[in-house]
């Protein structure tokens, strides 16, 4: 009886839709209660069901429904009047449905799923029926027919997903015939491959077409949500969304509707305070909750923002060094988004009445990964006191994408076509010129706006520093993600394709430099970068996008002027003294017992490496320090700050780390000695702005001969 | 034993009792067309002038009763018989399916047996014409 | 009757592996591998396996036995998983060997470390050991390995 097996099966997707739109209806019901053509629409909702719960012989859901029904037509007849518990008694049988047609679904029948608690719920609204106004003149039978008839055709998804796949690999086949064609001198070969490749292109936009969806899909189930969160928590909220019928491929739609679900009661429980709080704080007692999705580039934005209280970063840098992840210390150091950004660490998910109440733990690091695993990006923006910002961006097709193939060192790369802006050539003797130097920062000079760069093979891990091609010259890709401009340096550039995204497996997905990979004409794999993992790494653009991007000089300087993030120590003659954080690479801690002496320095192993060490006493050579106390000891540990110098490390050992600050750094008085920018006042004392590139100079000759450079340093341990 | 056909049409817009109700009448030897809405079931009952109509009470577009009258007032249309399905035993309601001219009022889940019988005998009516 | 398994079996240098045949989808040589830069040194690179991306785990490394000689092309042991598709570098393919479970021993303390980790057990085979594989260990371990 396989016609009956596909009819149930129809029966349970129908009557799902059914019930989602009875959530929808009831939740507009009870904003307008005196809707006739929304009590109308559930009415029929119900009764469908019941209905062909009857024919299909499953007499629970029937009985289910039909007690359901009883409550509606008095509530048609103005018997009852729409009130919370009623609402929540149907909103139950809604739920008491949907767990009966899982049932149904998995083994073709009602078995012993009980919704007697329900049925006399529902019986027990019905008693309570309190006459309210007769619903004015109303044909209890009318029937307006507002359900939406569609034009169009259903297609099995299974069938989309084949076609999509066949398309991808039409894709890759295009491109074998096109490259290979493109070898061959024959014309009719030539143009009949480029109709292939229209042809295909075409084909492939219309299939992509078919598999989109807008957003609504999955944000319509999210009012209920709300209610229920809102209910739990005792909270108020109002919920508004724009841009509901922007529209994603089918799969992503799928893949954000748990995440979306989650950070919308994360919002409601965490976020948003309780209307005594708002009212406190000078709020309205309702919170709101702003859903925005639009399209950027070839990315999908969503945003989820609240108007509540912001995250609460001192509550979660404790939560982190409870648990272990991170050192009071390490906190310390951290940017204020540093620190808000900790709520994607796992471990971290504060345990929650809402989480506890949907049953799952699932954690905002479960919300990254998913998202990331569709190639997509997960921030988060808070504002104390203001509210919070949650956003995804999603590459919008997952399958098929123009891309630019550039090399790095044996081996190609593809950068998705709609991060480049253009390309740069630099010619070689004009390298050096034209690649300028801000503060450590290398940068290019594009009609005026000052661009920071970035070397591939760096990012990649590979050997070289700074490296220009072979033939002298710099390729640079100006690249441009989440509004951050910058340049890639490679070796080669080679063409533009359009290449088939396929997904990493879990052992590479992770990488935040790559979005997938790809096979090309010749067959060979070829990965393709994340321009947004890429800039988010670059360390330097984090710092530059929190005081907002680089753009001219006088915007540098701005930059530098308005307060850069210093590292204040104790100094050798029991002055203070800072040092720009952006020369620090690490701050680290051995114990003394890991120090080894080896031809008169003191050096320490690191990371496979050995760490040439000097005390900042040692390495400033006028007015030599006269103290004898134990330097660079504090708890029996040595700290020492890494800094990283064309790819030397060398340590500096610092006796005592006091704070980190922010302070300007345009009001220097002239330095008194070498190796020191100058002096300001901080916390009330006078205080010397280290230089460790200046200071640590005479550190990356070829064979570094220690303080070449300066007057013979007193050499740790060595006192006179 | 026909060798045409007759033809069945089906007005629901549920479409689980749709497919069930199409299996039922199918194996009953008709070929049946189905549509999920009052006013596109008057369509087809003009175009394509089934022998029998299967319609339900509450539909989108034009309720149950509203179609009948239409198929009554039509000269092409009035003839067919038609059967009115619906789940409520209301007498109110089976007032105004009758009111408006159905041959039958039958409640849904219907008897195999009786259905069968009605069915059949609609299509051995030699004139086709209702008294 | 006794209840016995399949398994092919390779050579990870000297080391006899055994890995349950329903495991293994194919067997393939002279694919070329795309190295992944930052990925756990765990990770061979990737290939392409008719139109499929593959990620190579290097069973070498894994076991910790050193590097295969340069110019020595590894075989891929493709798997399946239930995450896509995933190979094993090895360096040689051997037969299919027919163990009974009964004769199936836990590995003698001699075996330490890494190794020992990543087998379920070992049989003894006139003068070698077969190591049998753990392969869901091993492909959540290298997985495992990046930070």
């Amino acid at each position: 009886m396989t016609e009956m097996d596909e009819i149930l099966k129809e029966f349970v997707v129908e009557s799902r839709e059914n019930l989602d739109q009875l959530e929808r209806d009831l939740i507009a019901l009870e904003s307008t209660p005196s809707s006739t053509d929304t009590l109308g629409s559930i009415f029929r909702t119900v009764h469908s069901i019941k209905g062909a719960a009857g024919l299909m012989q499953l007499p629970k859901l029937e009985a289910l429904a039909h007690s359901g029904e009883s409550v509606l037509s008095q509530l048609r007849d103005g018997a009852l009047v729409i009130n919370p518990a009623i609402a929540g008694g149907l909103l139950a049988l809604a739920d008491g449905m949907r767990q009966m047609l899982l049932h149904i679904d998995r083994s073709g029948g009602e078995g012993d799923v009980d919704c007697t608690a329900i049925v006399e719920r529902l019986a027990r609204l019905q008693q309570s029926s309190v006459p309210g106004p007769a619903a004015a003149g109303t044909r209890p039978d009318t029937v307006d027919g507002t359900r939406p008839v569609q034009s169009g055709i259903r297609v099995n998804v299974d069938l989309l997903d084949k076609l999509m796949n066949l398309v991808g690999e039409l894709v890759l086949s295009r491109n074998e015939i096109v490259q290979f064609s493109s070898l061959q001198e024959h014309s009719v070969l030539l143009g009949t491959s480029q109709r292939l490749s229209a042809i295909t292109t075409q084909l492939q936009e219309g299939i992509m077409k078919t598999r989109m969806q807008p957003i609504d899909t999955v944000w319509n189930k999210l009012p209920r949500v709300v209610r229920d969160s809102a209910e739990f928590c005792g909270k108020r909220v109002r919920l508004e969304m724009e841009g509901r019928d922007t529209e994603l491929d089918r799969t992503l739609i799928e893949a954000i509707q748990d995440p979306l679900t989650h950070v919308v009661r994360n919002c409601i429980d965490h976020g948003l305070e309780t209307p005594e709080q708002r009212l406190a704080a000078g709020k309205p007692a309702e919170g709101r909750l702003l859903l925005r999705a639009f399209h950027d580039g070839g990315q999908v934005t969503i945003e989820v923002s609240d108007d509540g209280a912001g995250i609460d970063v001192a509550a979660i840098a404790r939560k982190a060094i409870e648990g272990g992840l991170l050192t009071p210390e390490q906190t310390r150091l951290m940017s204020e988004q540093d620190l808000v950004n900790l709520i994607f660490l796992p471990g971290l998910s504060t345990a929650s009445k809402v989480t506890s109440m949907s049953g799952r733990g699932v954690g905002m690091d479960v919300v990254k990964t998913n998202i990331e695993q569709i190639g997509g990006r997960v921030t988060v923006h808070s504002q104390a006191g203001a509210g919070t910002t949650l956003r995804m961006r999603i590459p919008l097709t997952l399958a098929i994408m123009t891309a630019l193939v550039v090399t790095s060192g044996d081996e190609c790369y593809a950068i998705p076509q709609v991060n480049v802006l253009e390309l740069v050539r630099v010619d070689a003797g004009e390298a050096t010129q034209r690649i300028e130097r801000i503060r450590d920062v290398a940068v290019y000079r594009l009609r005026g706006e000052l661009l920071p760069l970035v070397w591939l093979h760096t990012e990649l891990g590979q050997n070289g520093f700074q490296r220009l091609a072979a033939d002298g010259a710099a390729n640079i890709v100006i690249l441009e993600a989440d509004g951050v401009k910058f340049g890639l340096v490679v070796d080669e550039v080679r063409d533009t394709q359009e290449i088939v995204i396929k997904p990493l497996g879990r052992h590479v997905r992770a990488i935040a430099m790559f979005a997938g990979a790809t096979i090309m004409g010749d067959g060979r794999v070829v990965l393709i970068l994340d321009i947004s993992g890429l800039a988010v790494k670059t360390h330097l653009l984090s710092n530059v996008r929190e005081r907002g991007s680089v753009r001219h000089d006088a915007a540098l300087e701005d930059t530098i002027a308005r307060g850069e993030a210093l590292l204040l120590v104790a100094g050798p003659d029991e002055g203070q003294m800072a040092i720009p954080l952006s020369q620090i690479t690490r701050l680290e801690a051995f114990d003394r017992s890991a120090l080894e002496r080896v031809g008169g320095r003191e050096v320490v192993q690191y990371f496979g490496d050995i760490l040439p060490l000097a005390t900042i006493a040692s390495l400033l050579p006028e007015h030599a320090p006269r103290s004898r106390t134990p330097h660079g000891e504090h708890d029996g540990a040595v700290h020492v700050l890494v800094h990283t110098r064309d790819d030397r490390r060398v340590g500096v050992i610092v006796d005592r780390i006091l704070d980190t600050v922010e302070h300007g750094l345009e009001d220097l008085r002239p330095a008194t000695r070498s190796g020191v920018r100058g002096s300001v006042v901080i916390q009330g004392r006078v205080t010397e702005i280290l230089d460790l590139d200046l200071i640590c100079g005479g550190l990356d000759a070829p064979r570094p001969v220690w303080g070449q450079a300066v007057a013979p340093p007193e050499l740790v341990g060595a006192e006179a | 034993m026909t060798d045409i056909r007759e033809r069945a049409l089906i007005v629901e817009d549920c479409r689980t009792v749709a497919a069930l109700t199409k299996l039922f009448v199918q194996r009953q030897g008709f070929e049946v067309l189905v549509a999920a809405d009052g006013l596109i079931g008057l369509e087809m009952a003009r175009r394509e002038l089934p022998r029998v109509i299967l319609t339900d009470f509450y539909l989108p577009g034009m309720d149950g009763p509203d179609l009948v009258r239409a198929l009554r007032a039509d000269a092409a249309t009035r003839g067919i018989a038609v059967f009115m399905l619906t789940s409520e035993d209301c007498p109110a309601r089976r007032g105004q399916a009758m009111d408006a001219g159905v041959d039958e009022y039958i409640l849904k889940p219907w008897e195999p047996q009786c259905m069968a019988a009605l069915l059949q005998a609609v299509v051995s009516r030699t004139d086709g014409v209702r008294a | 009757m006794a209840d016995s398994r399949e398994y092919t079996s390779c050579l990870v240098d000297d080391l006899l592996v055994g890995i349950p045949v329903e495991a293994v989808r194919e067997v393939t040589t002279g694919a070329e591998l795309t190295p992944v830069p930052l990925a756990s040194p765990l990770v061979g690179g990737l290939l392409n396996l008719r139109g499929e991306i593959v990620t190579a785990i290097d069973l070498r490394r894994c076991l910790q036995v050193g590097e295969r000689p340069a110019g020595q092309r590894p075989v891929h042991l493709i798997l399946r998983s239930d995450d896509g598709c995933v190979s094993l570098l090895v360096d040689e393919v051997g037969d299919v060997l027919d163990v009974a479970d009964e004769d199936i021993e836990p590995a003698p303390r001699t075996l330490r470390g890494r190794i020992r980790e990543l087998i379920t057990g070992v049989h003894k085979l006139d003068g070698r050991l077969l190591l049998v594989l753990d392969t869901d260990g091993v492909l959540s371990f290298s997985s495992g390995e990046l930070i």
